[in-house]
């Protein structure tokens, strides 16, 4: 039978369909190409002659292209293959989102210059369906079993990122969150992700089609669809149409392909851009050299040495987000039995498998284990400690330097790649000196590299093998996993072999530990490298790794540990062993049998959610039934020891410590009290329009300024309105509207923005007031200028013109945009600009607004004076009581919580002081003269930072927090210099990059409490027993 | 003081790439010894990336990476580093703090560092050279314009990529022997004489806008996106890198938004040039190599287009030229599509490329924001594709749109259009009824084709 082929091959699956002449679909098929997109798109079109004549042939797809003159067919873009197919069948459909294994697009049908408007994914919100193949892999779920979840629950994940999805996904099954409510969370959040990405605010009109494989296979995330689109609809008051998701919608690129070559329409344009270059230098294994280090660093398993009869043991166990490894020492930490398997979601019965496992090995070996002591750590320990009775549960950086300092005692530098996360620490002696933990964009490393094998047709223990043997390797990006899963397709389409692309893939780790995660040169952290952790298995990624670090550090020595992936294990019983040695304490493990009985009930959904401050964490309550009546139940996943209680309205606790630079998001906006009124205009008897206001970015700068002036203009306090602080569904709610995507913060202008327009309804308001901070008023001297971040002015015009894309939806509502410059450095010019914007809006006379003006001046002064009072009373009482004060380095807007994820708030519920810039006690003025250091910076806040950090290293008492959010590029500019600054002091510093709307909760605590035990070392060294200098003695 | 300094050191040029950094080093090897710094390739990102802190932009990186591993490589003659990045008049990266910190922890000899800002630099040598680095620059430039005009017209792009490399090189080298740059360059003007033009069709135009980084280092830093448009038959039409130097020019004849601290580094009191100077000079080089209509856009009138988005005021850096270009392709009906190429990490850029930009274009012209990196190769080239499909329907449809208001075919129109000539022109100067180039020929060319005139003040509608 005659017939016309269509192929479509994508990142992950090639998908064939022939017609017949009359459109009717005779034949289709569908294939996971593992990598081999050439050899699957031949025998697609081998099985498809075998059955039919073919008369044309089609293709499509991100890979398809590239093979088309090799299979004789017509090239056409897929969304013009996907628009045909469409056409064709659905002549009424108005829009399509269509998700494919690495990119998305929204397509408006009708409405563009050349007929449509199309929008597809940038790198970023790339890879959705592979993604959902990578989650549903690592949670255990087949693609039938993913296929019978059903939307419910209201748990929130990020999926801003697949790798930042991934991780909460994790989180959340081993709180104890179910899989339909954790995988609904997922859908909900890929959906708020296209809207805000692709459709930037542009409405999807019904009927409308969900195409591609994330559609047609997953039920869930069409619900999803319907949910968020019905209510968007009700909410722009647009008539609620059908929203269908056709079975076979993953074939409609085929389908189109096909139709195209029926049609026999025009070839595609073909474009080739630079890709990644092969270099033969890049190959893994190159010279004898090469051979010899390779040798150096197969590991050699210790043999097991279980000693028959009564053995005194230490156990250790180490609960990580992929795998759960647990081990048996002596007293002289000579490891006897270990027990490694994978994580399952269930932490005590993973904890119980490990356990058991162990203590079988044991009866083999006809010895009888006398535990001595247990030691947790590793993800799950907050959990698992209280459950197995464990005396210690070190976090993680400790226990992994630990147990690679009893391997290798001259360690200098520890690296751990484990599923998730990268950590790096610089020891010095037994001590953390410096520790760096990935972010989210470099996260998820080990398991990607697995993970990227499997999709490929290779089992991970065949990884190092075949990468080792390939002879040339194409370059990856570094960091994140998205982006390098859509280099990996690139790779396959410019035809690199499966063997070659695992050899690129081994480079990315070394890459990525070294140019990513730690922000310093190697050879600035020593020359003995240990390399543990369970992704270091994979010897041709840790052999990248080594061949690396001897290119870059002179005379390093790089070690693998004997057993890596126990090295959190080992180190946790070893810390556990020095533990009860040190307090002669009896060890408190419930002992296996005890453990077998423990019936634990972990309920994890959105009653839960911690509501006391924005950032709304999602909590679990754990109940332990230990029998006999005996019944514990308890709260985790809280940020801070606010959310500890359900019941509790305690704002905080009692060992909360002052937090001044949380403080801020509300001290900022508070309303000029009676007692500060110092209103000199006369309050007329007169209508007052009310103001709103989006309490975002330059607002926390400006905002004591604007209140003092309306007050003093006698503005009525409950005629200006505020957005809240930032929250998560404040800014899911917003993103439906569309983002711009410069910065973290930038995006967040439109939430605030929506919800205002959102809160109109209730809260009629009259006017939005967008100012255009071009200068801050800063403490610093020096610098070239103290500019804000063009896009910190430009946010306000950008919103708006971002929301004129909807039409005039301020005029519709009768709001005036009230967006005038604010050159807060200047007052003369800021009291006209002030009077541009609000004076002659608000109806002033010229004396009254220059009256109050004079007046927020004062009343603005005033308050930061105070705030720097407090600082300096803060900071007397660390003096006295031989404390650290811990200042955060970070622009005005990171005292949002949901900015900065509270950090603040954590530091200070376990009890240490925080202070914001604002707040820091002004000292010596050779401090704040930065012309030797940064005068040709023009940024007000990177003056800042720079002071700040010069004032951590002057006053002993001081120790720096640097908050960055994403895509900063000011703070980039100046975060080495604040590394060198900070580095050359000899106290501990918490550095937190990439802020985004993703809260990484369980990397957040890691980094926190790691800090956290450095200071408490850091104050027992060096503040307990010295008395300290006021700041403005101390030198430059 | 500075001559001798020249004479002991050997000074690199970099930042801009080839030609420029070949072009600028050729001027001032008067001084003594003196060579481009290198290419911006993607290993001296790497070398950058692998050196910095992480999260800077790709100018500060890939320049950075370039003088690392020529600072490694150094004797013991001091080296001078001259280079024009920062990126046009961007402030945000520290540039000069930057190279200082990072030659003197990695570099193999003692620094001496050129002052970095163009028109300081122009003052700092001296009338003469200072007027021939101007005009090497505005050389490089001409050079460019032609390479790109001819790109999407040439049958074989490889012919003109080999030719027009070794006319770059060769007005180098005569430069270094001591020719004034726009005489080397007159000497060079007829190195695209033997490539084989395609026959006439109707061609999508695609403006480019972005840093004058990532515009101008041509090759890796923009993934050869001029390139990959011109061979894929678009007209790309990309500003002239002097209209940075126009821009800074301009912004230094503004009121300053306030006072600068006592601490900042004076401005010079008064520019040797001005805004119109530069486009001037910049037509004359163009006219060296036969292009005589050429069109250096009005500083003042980008900056009043973009005010309503983007007050110059505010000092965005080139973001502003940004805007006031795609409201120039706009209002001028000069591209199909507007492409934003924002190199990664550029802050300008990024704060207007999502929403200000596509606000100002409006429906009018269509609009790819474009950030270029290493990664996402696949994505990036099918976004791509997808828009050129767009623009060349659009193109396509102007030129029928033409020959119907005109009354003829187009066969006749193609048969009665002058022989084609390579540099000629993509489309009529002022006021365009088309952004097609063919288009907007045929409608010049109604007399000869005895048609019927299109009146040139109305705007097509498609």
């Amino acid at each position: 039978m005659l017939g016309i082929l269509g192929i479509d091959i994508g990142s992950t699956t090639a998908k064939a369909v022939v017609i017949a002449e009359s459109g009717e679909v005779l034949h289709a098929e569908r294939v996971r190409h593992a990598g081999r997109a050439r050899q699957a798109a031949q025998r697609l079109a081998a099985r498809a002659r075998e059955r039919f004549e073919l008369a044309r042939c089609g293709i499509a797809g991100s890979i398809g292209l590239s093979l088309a003159s090799e299979l004789g067919a017509t090239p056409i873009h897929e969304v013009h293959a996907l628009t045909l197919a469409v056409h064709e069948r659905h002549a009424e459909c108005k829009s399509i989102v269509e998700l494919g294994g690495q990119d998305a697009k929204v397509i408006f049908l009708g409405s563009g210059l050349a007929g449509d408007d199309v929008q597809m994914n940038d790198r970023c919100a790339a890879g959705t369906g592979a993604t959902i193949d990578r989650i549903a892999r690592r949670i255990g779920m087949t693609s039938e079993a993913l296929a019978l979840l059903r939307l419910c629950g209201n748990l929130r994940v990020a999926a801003k990122c697949g790798v930042f999805a991934e991780t909460d996904i994790v989180n959340l099954l081993q709180s104890g969150a179910s899989h339909d409510a954790a995988m609904s969370a997922l859908a909900r959040a890929i959906v708020v992700q296209n809207l805000a990405v692709l459709t930037r605010g542009r409405l999807l009109a019904p009927p409308l089609l969900l195409l591609g494989g994330p559609h047609a296979h997953w039920p869930l995330l069409v619900e999803a669809w319907r949910e968020a689109l019905h209510a968007l609809w009700q909410q722009r008051g647009v008539a609620s149409g059908p929203i269908d998701a056709p079975r076979d919608g993953d074939l409609y690129v085929a389908l189109g392909a096909a139709h195209h070559a029926l049609v026999q329409g025009r070839a595609a344009v073909s474009v080739h851009m630079t890709t990644a270059d092969a270099q033969a230098d890049d190959r893994l294994l190159s010279d004898g050299d090469d051979r010899s280090l390779l040798t150096a660093l197969r590991r050699q398993d210790p043999p097991a040495c279980l000693p028959s009869g009564a053995v005194d043991v230490h156990l250790g166990i180490d609960a990580g987000s992929t795998s759960m490894k647990c081990v048996a020492i002596d007293r002289d930490g000579q490891l006897l039995a270990s027990s490694y398997g994978p994580s399952t979601g269930r932490p005590l019965d993973d904890a119980r498998a490990r356990l058991g496992d162990l203590f079988d090995q044991a009866r083999k070996a006809h010895s009888q284990l006398v535990v001595c002591s247990l030691g947790v750590t590793g993800y799950g320990a907050a959990l698992l400690g209280p459950l197995l009775g464990a005396d210690i549960a070190p976090v993680e950086t400790l226990a992994h330097a630990a147990g690679a300092r009893a391997a290798f005692p001259q360690a200098q530098v520890v690296v751990d790649v484990g599923g998730t996360d990268i950590k790096v620490m610089r020891l010095q002696g037994a001590d953390v000196a410096e520790f760096f933990v990935s972010n989210q964009c470099s996260a998820g490393h080990g398991a990607f590299l697995a993970s990227s094998a499997l999709d490929m047709g290779v089992k991970p223990e065949h990884f190092a093998e075949r990468a080792l043997a390939a002879t040339r390797a194409p370059r990856f990006s570094v960091g994140c996993a998205v982006f390098m899963d859509s280099d990996r397709v690139t790779f396959a389409r410019d035809g690199y072999k499966v063997d070659e692309i695992l050899a690129g893939l081994s480079w990315t780790l070394a890459r990525n530990v070294w140019e990513f995660v730690v922000p310093r040169p190697p050879e600035q952290l020593g020359t003995r490298f240990v390399l543990c952790g369970g992704a270091q298995r994979n010897l041709a990624a840790a052999f990248a790794q080594a061949k690396y670090l001897h290119a870059r550090v002179a005379g390093c020595e790089v070690v693998m540990h004997p057993t890596p992936e126990l090295c959190g294990a080992l180190g946790a019983a070893l810390l556990a062993c020095a533990h009860v040695t040190a307090t002669r304490a009896a060890t408190r493990f419930r002992g296996l049998s005890r453990l077998a009985t423990l019936q634990l009930h972990v309920q994890a959904d959105a009653s839960l959610r911690c509501e006391r401050c924005t950032l709304g964490c999602e909590r679990s309550r754990v109940t332990l039934d230990e029998g006999a009546s005996k019944r514990r139940s308890w709260l985790q996943g809280n940020a801070c020891e606010r959310g500890a209680e359900e019941a509790s309205t305690a704002h905080r606790g009692r060992g909360h410590a002052p937090d001044l630079f949380g403080a801020d998001a509300t001290q900022l906006f508070r309303w000029p009290t009676r007692d500060h009124s110092l209103s000199l205009v006369p309050r007329r008897e007169r209508s007052w329009p009310v103001l709103a206001i989006p309490r975002v970015m330059c607002m926390y700068r400006a905002a004591p300024l604007v209140l003092g002036y309306l007050e003093a203009a006698g503005m009525p306090r409950e005629h200006v309105l505020w957005s809240p602080t930032t929250s998560a569904a404040l800014f899911q709610d917003g993103a439906r509207r569309g983002m711009n995507d410069p910065c973290f913060p930038a995006k967040l202008v439109h939430a605030h923005v929506d919800a205002l327009l959102r809160m109109h309804a209730q809260h009629p308001f009259d006017a939005l007031f967008l100012p255009a901070v071009t200068h801050a008023s800063v403490v610093t001297t020096g610098t070239a200028d103290c500019a804000a971040c063009p896009i910190v002015t430009a946010c306000g015009y950008a919103a708006l013109a971002a929301l004129g894309r909807e039409g005039d939806v301020l005029g519709a509502r009768g709001i005036a945009a009230i967006s005038s410059e604010l050159c807060l450095a200047e007052p003369a010019q800021a009291q006209e600009q002030l009077y541009a914007g609000l004076g002659r809006w608000l109806g002033l006379t010229r004396d009254e607004h220059q009256a109050a003006v004079q007046r927020a001046l004062a009343f603005a002064r005033q308050g930061f004076e105070r705030r720097r009072a407090r600082g300096a009373r803060v900071l007397a009482d660390a003096e006295r009581r031989g404390r650290a004060v811990a200042v955060v380095l970070a622009r005005p807007y990171h005292a949002d919580p949901g900015v900065s994820h509270g950090i603040s708030t954590q530091l200070a519920a376990h009890g240490m002081p925080v202070l914001g810039i604002g707040s820091l006690p002004l000292g010596a003025a050779a401090l704040r003269d930065l012309s030797g250091v940064l005068a040709e910076s023009t940024n007000s806040g990177c003056a800042e930072k720079v002071w700040a950090a010069r004032a951590v290293v002057a006053h002993p008492n001081l120790v720096a927090v640097d908050l960055s959010s994403f895509r900063c590029g000011q703070d980039a500019s100046v975060l080495g210099m604040l590394q060198r600054t900070l580095g050359a002091a000899d106290k501990p510093a918490l550095y937190v990059h990439d802020l985004d709307e993703d809260r990484p909760t369980a990397s957040l605590a890691l980094r926190v409490q790691t800090f956290l035990a450095a200071v408490q070392r850091y104050e027992a060294r060096a503040l307990r027993a010295r008395a300290t200098p006021a700041l403005d003695q101390a030198s430059c | 003081m500075l001559s001798a300094e020249l004479a002991r050191s050997t000074t690199l040029v970099g930042g801009l790439g080839f030609p420029y950094d070949d072009l600028l080093a050729a001027v001032l090897s008067r001084f003594g010894d003196t060579q481009p710094l290198g290419a911006l390739d993607r290993e001296a990102m790497r070398l950058g990336r692998a050196s910095l802190p992480r999260g800077q932009c790709a100018p500060l990186l890939a320049t950075a990476g370039a003088l690392l591993r020529r600072a490694r490589g150094a004797q013991s003659q001091p080296l001078a580093f001259l280079s024009a990045t920062s990126c046009g008049p961007c402030r945000y990266a520290l540039f000069a703090s930057t190279y200082r910190q990072l030659l003197r922890e990695h570099g193999g000899g003692p620094l001496w560092m050129v002052e970095q800002d163009w028109p300081r630099l122009l003052e700092t040598f001296g009338d003469a050279a200072a007027s021939d680095l101007l005009d090497a620059l505005l050389a490089g430039d001409a050079l460019l314009l032609a390479q790109r005009r001819l790109r999407s017209q040439v049958q074989a792009p490889e012919q003109l990529d080999a030719a027009w490399t070794a006319a770059a090189v060769d007005v180098a080298a005569a430069i270094r022997g001591g020719l004034a740059p726009l005489v080397a360059l007159a000497r060079h003007a007829a190195w695209h004489d033997a490539l084989a033009l395609r026959p006439r069709e109707a061609q999508a135009r695609m403006v480019l806008i972005g840093e004058p980084w990532s515009l101008h280092v041509d090759g890796d830093a923009q993934s050869q996106l001029a390139r990959v448009l011109g061979d894929a038959g678009v007209e790309v039409e990309v500003p002239p890198l002097a209209l940075w130097l126009a821009y800074r020019l301009w912004e230094r004849s503004q009121p300053p938004l306030r006072k600068v601290h006592a601490h900042a580094p004076c401005e010079p009191a008064t520019p040797p040039l001005t805004a119109a100077d530069i486009g001037a000079r910049y037509a004359r080089a163009c006219a060296v190599l036969g292009m005589h209509e050429v069109d250096f856009p009005d500083v003042e009138q980008l900056a009043s287009w973009a005010a309503p988005y983007l007050p110059a005021s505010w000092r965005g850096g080139y973001g502003h030229v940004e805007v006031g270009l795609a409201a120039r392709a706009r209002f001028e009906q000069r591209a199909h599509a507007v492409i934003s190429v924002k190199s990664f990490g550029c802050i300008p850029s990024s704060g207007v490329c999502d929403g200000i930009v596509p606000r100002v274009l409006g429906d009018d012209v269509a609009f790819l924001a474009l950030e270029v990196s290493e990664d996402a190769v696949a994505t990036r080239e099918s976004r791509l594709v997808l828009q050129i499909a767009a623009a060349q329907a659009r193109a396509s449809a102007e030129a029928q749109a033409a020959c119907q208001a005109m009354g003829v075919s187009l066969p006749e129109a193609l048969a009665g259009l002058p022989r084609r000539q390579a540099l000629q022109p993509e489309y009529a100067v002022g006021p365009r009824r088309y952004a097609c180039t063919l288009a907007c020929e045929l409608s010049a060319s109604a007399r000869r084709l005895q048609a019927t005139p299109i009146d040139p003040e109305t705007r097509t509608s498609l």
